[in-house]
């Protein structure tokens, strides 16, 4: 990261590459397979490249770029909404392709996942993983559309603390 | 666009960084330069009260109110620049420390309404401290949030509030010395304008700090 702040492109390039895998790498292990780690490891080297200058070469690298990555992951799950591929299926018909197996099949694949509570689990999961709406994830789970976005909100609220309390391991 | 594209791009856009941000350093010198600054504006304005050195030397209780408010304006000034800098255990860190010694000042300044530290006083009154704590606060956090502008804030809205704080303590504190000391007086007239500061800097936070980086919103 010292050479790429001082204009090196060939050590930047090398940097961005590594980082490209270890970011994916983690979201992998904390989110599961889903269709969006790659979309938001490309807004992670994007924010990388926007914020290099606030990297201070006295402190470590991985907290800094740590932080980037975890804010962007909220954020990203905070605006985005599908439709993933998986959500394409969904759509065709909401009731029946969400069955319990394909929901635990997403929920086994990520640790942070299974950290949530199982009602948050699964808003994230339909709303986020899926792609429905509030209103087709409030008709799958027998709630008002207003309870579905309350629940999505503490959710993701829950998902930004415990994305925050994670130890730093990097493959 | 494709990884490799992506990363392409970014490689071609790389520009060597001046100057690598040191979050302690710019804070020094925001604060530093706030302090004083504000210190000559408000001696033009009005005199600071006199026979506040006599106080601080006679009144053991008014000198730890003076210090621990010192040191609550430095480490809220620290922890504001420490936001412009992503890492989570230094912010969580430096955040801590500033809540809990901003506690333990405005401690402080209840307990001396019960028992006061001197004998309330209008001496030295300034006809509008508290517009003037506004009108020197909301400047220094706009200053502080164009700072904060080139730094990597992550999140705007704390940023921005704890830069209305910072901004709005540099006078309330020096107006414990250029003001009348009454208790009641310092927590309507010193202490609550710094809500006004906190909430221009939450405001000015929003507009300033918020960041358009995202792909998806550049398609």
């Amino acid at each position: 990261m010292r050479a790429a702040q001082q204009g090196d492109k060939e050590s930047y390039e090398q940097l961005l590459q590594e980082l490209r895998a270890a970011i994916a790498d983690y979201l992998r292990s904390r989110l599961g397979q889903a269709e969006f780690i790659e979309d938001i490891t490309q807004e992670c080297l994007l924010s990388i490249h926007t914020g290099r200058q606030s990297y201070d070469n006295n402190r470590p690298f991985r907290a800094w770029l740590f932080a980037i990555v975890k804010h962007r992951t909220i954020d990203f799950l905070r605006r985005q909404r599908g439709p993933w591929s998986a959500a394409v299926v969904c759509h065709e018909d909401p009731g029946s392709l969400l069955a319990p197996e394909s929901l635990d099949t997403v929920c086994e694949a990520s640790t942070l996942l299974r950290q949530l509570k199982p009602k948050q689990r699964e808003i994230i999961v339909l709303m986020k993983y899926f792609g429905l709406s509030a209103e087709e994830s409030s008709k799958r789970l027998g709630i008002t559309v207003t309870g579905a976005r309350v629940r999505l909100h503490r959710a993701l609220s829950e998902t930004r603390r415990l994305l925050q309390a994670d130890q730093l391991e990097m493959s | 666009m494709s990884k490799d594209d992506l990363i392409d791009s970014l490689v071609a856009d790389l520009t060597p960084v001046d100057k690598p941000v040191r979050a302690a350093r710019r804070a020094m010198l925001w604060w530093t330069s706030a302090m004083v600054v504000t210190t000559i504006a408000m001696t033009f304005i009005a005199p600071f009260r006199s026979g506040f050195v006599e106080q601080l030397v006679t009144a053991p209780r008014y000198a730890l109110e003076i210090f621990v408010g010192f040191l609550t304006a430095a480490l809220l000034a620290r922890a504001t620049f420490e936001l412009a800098v992503p890492d989570d255990n230094q912010q969580r860190w430096h955040v801590r420390i500033a809540v809990i010694i901003t506690a333990v000042w405005l401690l402080l300044l209840v307990t001396a309404y019960w028992s006061p530290v001197l004998p309330p006083s209008m001496a030295g009154k300034r006809p509008h401290c508290y517009a003037e704590v506004m009108a020197f606060g909301i400047p220094l956090t706009m200053i502080a949030l164009v700072q904060l502008r080139s730094m990597y804030v992550l999140n705007p809205l704390r940023a921005g509030v704890t830069a209305g704080l910072a901004g709005g303590i540099v006078p309330a504190f020096l107006m414990q010395l250029a003001c009348m000391h009454d208790p009641w007086h310092i927590l309507t007239h010193h202490i609550a304008p710094l809500l006004v500061t906190a909430t221009a800097g939450a405001i000015g936070g929003l507009l300033l700090l918020r960041k358009r980086e995202s792909l998806t919103d550049q398609r």
